[in-house]
């Protein structure tokens, strides 16, 4: 399948905009402009809750490009949310962690796009993503047969163990020592929790 | 009075920009140029119209491609072993962490509601997304250098694609259909993608070292532990959020927001 590599998933989500304004007298394309300025992008975003997201994006589409004459131009008769993720795992768990963990940044983000249905009910939330999802035609990783917690694991052992050798080096630490303090590193990053996304 | 060339040039961006919102505008002279960026990594969105007829051309190479991921030793000279080599020079190029290409065909456009207008297009699209490190431009003009013959096999059903070399108008080409991100999330924005490799190797090689190091005396270790040192060095590099950050006055900040 054209969306997956290896344990990752590329997913692509397409969802027409609400036209005309919102209650506060705002195009709905601003609106959600405005809501994801507000959102944290490090550690405090909505997807630090959900532990399998390398990669996310949101991008409003208000019009296509245009590359001169002699093409025609293409209007869009509706606005639209990209939403792209890159994650591990399958899609319906996916849909269903973004449900239950971000809830309140997918409610206030997609309740200016065309009838979504909320965040009350799996069923109708799935189904609704899944209307909007385009079938990836290629997808391509540099690490795809790693999950997150890999990633992260690996990150946090490589700073570790840069720091390790550097202190070592300029201790001139004497063998048994330097013996020593490597069973313990060892023993630390066995027993270190996964760092929070974002936090790298 | 304007020439014809420059008249043809205002009526085109008259056009092209009669069409952008308030919030693309608001976009793309104000946050635009970071929101693109989430620490180490740059987001790339791109859409380019192709002619409903040449997408079938477009699904052909994509198969192809598919086809000579297959472990199969292709012949170099073969169609499938010169996409099997491109695929080899991209994965050498290291900077991209994860890239799709999705097909959109005119139709396809998702529709939701019975209130929502059809869309009537006259062209297919082509969505370019890509998540890599470093600057737009050498980004472009690195895969340009080394996969030519690849980009230009993708884009080639585009309208008015200009081939990927000479560079500048196929920059040019890029920056006309390049969307701003509003929100880009990395769960390791201080990490590049050979950063996340070398961690990931330096993870199989401790746990090899660890395996074998066990049992030795302290000074076999120590000299185990110097040839371990030397293997790894290209696995180990700075990561984290001190490390993009340039001058002291901004490292201030940092620290005292953190």
């Amino acid at each position: 399948m054209a969306n997956t590599a290896d344990r990752a998933y590329g997913l692509t989500i397409l969802s027409p905009i609400a036209p005309g304004l919102t209650a506060d007298g705002v195009p709905h394309d601003l609106a959600i402009r405005r809501e994801l300025l507000a959102l944290d992008t490090l550690a405090e975003s909505p997807f630090a809750e959900m532990p399998t997201t390398h990669l996310a994006r949101w991008v409003v589409i208000g019009s296509l490009p245009y590359e001169g004459i002699p093409a025609i131009v293409d209007s869009l008769a509706t606005k639209y949310l990209l939403f792209t993720s890159n994650f591990d795992g399958a899609l319906d768990e996916y849909l269903e962690m973004m449900r239950t963990r971000m809830p309140d940044a997918v409610t206030r983000i997609w309740s200016h796009c065309l009838a979504f249905p909320g965040v009350d009910n799996r069923g109708t939330f799935a189904n609704y993503m899944k209307k909007c999802q385009v079938e990836t035609s290629f997808f391509f990783g540099a690490y795809t047969k790693y999950t997150l917690d890999d990633v992260l694991r690996a990150l946090d052992a490589q700073r570790r163990m840069a720091a390790f050798i550097a202190d070592h080096q300029d201790r001139q630490s004497s063998p048994a020592e330097l013996q020593r303090a490597f069973g313990e590193l060892v023993s630390t990053l066995a027993s270190a929790p996964t760092p929070r996304p974002g936090t790298i | 009075m304007l020439s014809r060339p420059s008249r043809l040039r205002e009526l085109h961006w008259r056009r092209t920009l009669g069409r952008r919102t308030i919030g693309d505008v608001l976009s793309f002279m104000g946050r635009a140029l970071v929101a693109n960026v989430r620490g180490k990594a740059y987001a790339l969105t791109a859409f380019t119209r192709m002619h409903p007829a040449k997408t079938y051309g477009l699904r052909l190479v994509f198969f192809l491609i598919r086809l000579s991921m297959l472990p199969i030793p292709f012949p170099k000279w073969g169609v499938l072993g010169r996409i099997k080599q491109v695929q080899l020079d991209l994965t050498q190029l290291s900077f991209i962490h994860f890239a799709r290409w999705v097909i959109i065909k005119r139709g396809q456009f998702p529709r939701v509601d019975a209130s929502q207008k059809e869309e009537a297009l006259n062209y297919d699209y082509l969505l370019f997304e890509s998540n890599f490190n470093g600057d737009w431009e050498k980004y472009i003009d690195a895969f340009s250098q080394v996969v030519p013959g690849g980009m230009d096999n993708i884009w080639r059903w585009s309208v008015k694609y200009p081939q990927s070399r000479p560079i500048t108008p196929f920059l040019n080409y890029i920056r006309n259909c390049q969307y701003d991100t509003d929100y880009y999330y990395s769960a390791y924005p201080g990490a590049s993608t050979n950063d996340v490799r070398g961690a990931l190797l330096l993870g199989e090689k401790l746990e090899a070292f660890v395996r074998t190091s066990a049992g030795l005396t302290p000074d076999e270790f120590a000299r185990a532990y110097q040839i371990f040192t030397v293997e790894i060095q290209n696995c180990l590099s700075t990561t984290g959020r001190q490390s993009y950050v340039a001058s002291p006055a901004a490292q201030r900040a940092v620290a005292m927001h953190a």
